[in-house]
């Protein structure tokens, strides 16, 4: 078909399906058993999201980008102000939903936009000190909701659609090296090779003498003063900061999760123990199973192949986005498409790896199987944009 | 960048990092199938927390204050404790407490899933044993080494140790983003509340597999324990020897405060405040009777009447009166002003003298020593409202002195606006300035706030923090030593300064001075005495602070005892104090 990419579609359904099926069955046998009728709901509005998302041409979305980001911005400032405790739910009275997930739509407007733009200057200084600034700013709120896992996915999509984009990667490696030196600067060996490589770098690929200069002196600040604060903190403050990291480290919250998953997932052996036969379900152990954890729920009753399947079907779907991307010649689409694909990428490797004990706690939904309204249709709406752009992929 | 290589770019991150996945998800689910598989089936995991020990307080030489004493408590794991009703009566007649209780406490907490749930502390050894040896009738019930704290010098100190308790349900949901949990024991008053961070140490973890039957197998594979780390240690900058001779000197007072600080550092090193309490009642649980008298609202014994009792400072301010006066020139050591004669006229009515006979033509230096209220008016008009409260607020009145005990009272200095404020732009008399001039009227000062004032005179004008810690101890590491600490100068010319110090000199050793009580034959002692009058016709407050020796200060006191007349009658504390304090090494140590 030249219009329609239908296995892109099909993929969709199907992991949409497995979601409710696995949400089903995580709730088995309890009294949230309407979870996945909710979820069913949620579903089909998705699907007419998704429709719309095919319809409405993507000049109107380049137009309004910039009110999109604003207020996306202005509704996550807000949230931090509600009365009560700061969460991710914004309570509209008929209407329940986290802003962050369009959030992230949000950005990727934005970005593709200013990258379409700027497209003559995009490896200057200017054009990435803005880009930097506009993640900066939502990451900042979404981390003091708390929800690190999403600014996180901020970061990956910044970099996805830049790199795409045609930014010079050494510029990139340049953005992300604070970040990088913070990181190493807890191991001072680990911290002075990174920082010789960084000069090798820099000397040899020559870029403009301040740009090497600055960032030389910002890495070399980063990587001096950061153990030498962090040294200064105290104990408490410092675990709390590492808590805050990683809430795996919370023997009692996160921690237990954690080690529960792991067990869900192991004894799921090779082939599963079979639908509704799970039995770390009966401990009701998990108040995550069905969102943040629904992977571990997946294997314990599948087993590895049924995670590989829904593996594949995941590296299907994003290599369909990659193949859009690709062909799409309205360079706007195409840093859409790019986002979507990071997005996905993103959070389907983090929520896996999570649940496998290889990534930090981060409580970030895997896309269309976790239980959650703002998420399964946001995601679906994503796959719309991309259909949208796969049909005019040829259009300039 | 060409399409074709980027396409492959992509495709290649995609496909390792699933690769990545696949493969911690086989080493999961093939290679350590069995243990999983055993761990879901027939055994559980428990989380046992382990206890940090809480730091220790001693004093400036070592000698502890504070010690910790290992109990047992006994408590219930929400997530394994089945609550039938033969296994609630076995377990209530075993520790001997309410069936009841035990489900009311596990309701309660039942939220907290895996967290040990405590139903009875000071559980001794047998009961212990017995549910040790029987841990299968049990399942679900737990113990923990719980160690309790110990003051073996009762109520020395009480105010400034403070006691622990267990939080309240109010400060765990403040605190429980720090990670405290119900059941949680944080320091309540004094140093161990405004040091709890540092005392409390860290809880350690244990993971222990467990068969359904509540039997432990073993610890977990692939979850690391960490053993709980100690507090750390707290060395404070009280003397005990010297808070014993405060104590025992303030034993017949009733209600009152008495500091003693070194001038020269502002390390507190005795602070006493009664009435007190005997802190061991806080270890176990408090009866009803005895939580009612510590309670009393018109006693308040919990209160540190030190930071957080509030007072005029009646005429110990003139202090600040006189230095003001000469700072600006008004008036120097020589100035006579009108004489006394025991009252003046002022806008509608008469101020009086303390001394109604009145002290005749004075100077500046036998003003201050024989306190005479009529001069200090004319020097209040001389200096008006709005320097007056100046000079008070630069000295550091008003607000807290940063002393590490919670809450710090601000105390009130007022000033124009709060007259505009509380009576009108015209409905007050300019009359209020000759009873701030005296430390009368709306003015209130916390003992603390009077006693940094005091060793920044007696040292020449440096402010120093009041502090209580002198040194932190971490279980490993290097000590931090708490430095002293200069907040600012007092606002004074030096010349103003020396000249209230020989005022203060005369107040002490002159023929008429009203701090004669505090006199030492061998030591050259400056004090000021006060007298603040209460309403509800009640006999005034006593004030008296002092230094010793005046021209090299090593040691300054402030006492007021409420209720007690005037100042000049509790000047001999001082004496009683300094007298131990010069002389400790001829003194017997066991006479107190």
């Amino acid at each position: 078909m030249r219009h329609f990419d239908f296995t892109l579609i099909l993929t969709t359904l199907a992991l949409a399906v497995i979601g409710i099926i696995i949400v089903y069955s995580a709730t088995y046998p309890s009294s949230q058993l309407q979870l996945y009728q909710k979820q069913s709901m949620f579903l089909v509005v998705g699907v007419i999201a998704m429709a719309a998302a095919m319809l409405i041409p993507l000049k109107i979305h380049y137009l309004l980008s910039y009110y999109y980001y604003g207020i996306a911005c202005l509704v996550l400032f807000i949230l931090l102000f509600q009365p009560g405790d700061v969460d991710r739910w914004l309570n509209l009275g008929f209407i329940k939903f986290q802003p962050s997930e369009i959030a992230k739509l949000a950005l990727i407007f934005i970005l593709a936009r200013f990258a379409v733009d700027r497209k003559k200057d995009l490896n200057s200084v200017k054009f990435l000190a803005v880009c930097v600034a506009l993640t900066v700013f939502p990451f900042i709120l979404v981390v003091k909701q708390p929800d690190l896992g999403t600014g996180l996915v901020f970061v990956v999509i910044t970099f996805f659609v830049l790199f795409v984009a045609g930014v010079k990667p050494l510029y990139l490696f340049i953005v992300a090296s604070p970040i990088l030196s913070l990181l190493f600067a807890f191991h001072w060996i680990a911290w002075a090779v990174y920082f010789g490589i960084l000069v090798a770098v820099l000397l040899l690929s020559k870029p403009q003498i301040r740009v090497t200069v600055i960032t030389t002196v910002i890495n070399l600040l980063v990587g001096i003063f950061t153990p030498v604060i962090w040294n200064r903190l105290h104990e408490y403050q410092q675990e709390r900061i590492l808590v805050f990291l990683d809430p795996g480290r919370d023997p009692f919250g996160a921690g237990y999760q954690l080690i529960q998953s792991k067990i869900a997932l192991g004894s799921g052996g090779l082939f599963g123990k079979g639908f509704l036969s799970g039995t770390q379900t009966k401990f009701a152990f998990l108040p995550a199973k069905a969102t943040d954890f629904i992977f571990a729920t997946l294997g314990e009753q599948f087993g590895l192949l049924g995670e590989l399947l829904v593996l594949s079907l995941f590296l299907l779907l994003l290599y369909r986005i990659t193949k859009i991307t690709i062909e799409c010649r309205n360079p706007f689409g195409k840093l859409v498409c790019t986002g979507v694909m990071a997005i996905i990428f993103t959070q389907t490797f983090v929520n896996v790896g999570v649940t496998a004990g290889i990534m930090p706690v981060t409580g970030l939904p895997l896309p269309f199987i976790s239980y959650g309204g703002t998420s399964l249709v946001v995601f679906i709406s994503m796959i719309g944009l991309a259909l949208n752009i796969f049909y005019h992929r040829l259009e300039y | 960048m060409e399409p074709k290589k980027l396409n492959k770019i992509i495709l290649v991150i995609f496909i390792s990092a699933f690769l990545i996945l696949a493969f911690k998800l086989y080493l999961l689910q093939v290679v350590k199938y069995d243990y999983y598989y055993r761990l879901s089936e027939e055994n559980r995991i428990r989380v046992m927390k382990q206890k940090s020990t809480r730091g220790a307080i001693l004093d400036r030489n070592g000698t502890p204050l504070i010690l910790n004493y290992p109990t047992y408590t006994v408590s219930i794991l929400p997530f394994e404790f089945d609550p039938k009703p033969e296994l609630l009566e076995r377990l209530a007649s075993l520790l001997e407490i309410e069936d009841d209780y035990i489900l009311e406490r596990f309701k309660k907490y039942e939220f907290q899933t895996y967290d040990p749930i405590p139903i009875k502390r000071l559980v001794n050894f047998e009961t212990v044993s017995i549910l040790e040896e029987k841990n299968l009738d049990f399942p679900g019930v737990v113990y923990e080494v719980d160690p309790i704290r110990v003051y073996p010098y009762k109520n020395l100190a009480c105010h400034v140790l403070g006691y622990i308790g267990e939080i309240s349900v109010g400060e765990l949901r403040e605190k429980y983003v720090e990670g405290f949990k119900a059941g949680d024991w944080l320091g309540k008053q004094g140093v161990e509340k405004s040091m709890d961070n540092v005392l409390r140490g860290r809880d350690g973890v244990k993971y222990l597999e467990v068969k359904v039957s509540g039997e432990v197998v073993g610890s977990v594979d692939d979850k690391f324990d960490y053993p709980a780390q100690s507090g750390a240690n707290v060395w404070l900058t009280i003397d005990t020897p010297l808070q014993m001779v405060a104590e025992s000197i303030f034993a017949p007072v009733q209600r009152g405060a008495f500091i003693a600080m070194d001038p020269q550092s502002g390390e507190v090193l005795a602070m006493v405040s009664k009435p007190n309490f005997d802190l061991n009642l806080f270890s176990s649980t408090i009866s009803d009777s005895v939580w009612e008298r510590l309670s009393d609202v018109n006693v308040h014994p919990m209160l540190n009447r030190c930071v957080q009792g509030t007072y005029p400072p009646a005429s110990v301010f003139k202090i600040i009166t006189a230095s003001a006066a000469i700072d600006k020139g008004y008036v120097n050591a020589a100035s006579k002003l009108e004489p006394c004669h025991g009252s003046i006229w002022y806008g509608d009515r008469y101020f009086r003298c303390w001394l109604s006979s009145g002290h005749g033509k004075l100077d500046l230096l036998n003003a201050i020593s024989q306190s005479c209220d009529i001069y200090f008016y004319q020097l209040g008009l001389r200096l008006g409202l709005d320097e007056w409260s100046e000079y008070t607020k630069k000295c550091r009145f008003g607000v807290p002195t940063g002393i590490e005990i919670t809450p710090e009272m601000d105390g009130f200095i007022p000033d124009r606006d709060y007259y505009n404020m509380r009576y009108g732009r015209r409905g007050w008399g300019y009359g209020v300035v000759l009873n701030l001039a005296i430390g009368q009227g709306e003015i209130l000062v916390t003992p603390i706030q009077v006693a940094q004032f005091v060793c920044a005179v007696a040292n020449g004008g440096k402010v120093f923090k009041p502090q209580l810690v002198k040194r932190i101890e971490p279980p490993f590491g290097r000590p931090k030593r708490s430095k002293p600490q200069i907040v600012g100068m007092l606002p004074f010319s030096d010349q103003a300064i020396t000249t209230v110090q020989q005022g203060l000199v005369e107040a002490v050793n002159g023929r008429w001075g009203t701090g004669a009580g505090a006199y030492m034959e061998d030591v050259l002692v400056a004090g000021k005495t006060g007298t603040a009058q209460v309403p509800h016709g009640q006999k005034s407050h006593a004030w008296f602070v002092g230094y010793a020796p005046a021209y090299d200060p090593q040691v300054a006191v402030v006492i007021i005892v409420e209720n007690a007349g005037s100042g000049g009658a509790i000047a001999y504390l001082s004496r009683l104090f300094m007298d131990y304090f010069f002389h400790r090494e001829q003194t017997q140590y066991a006479t107190f």
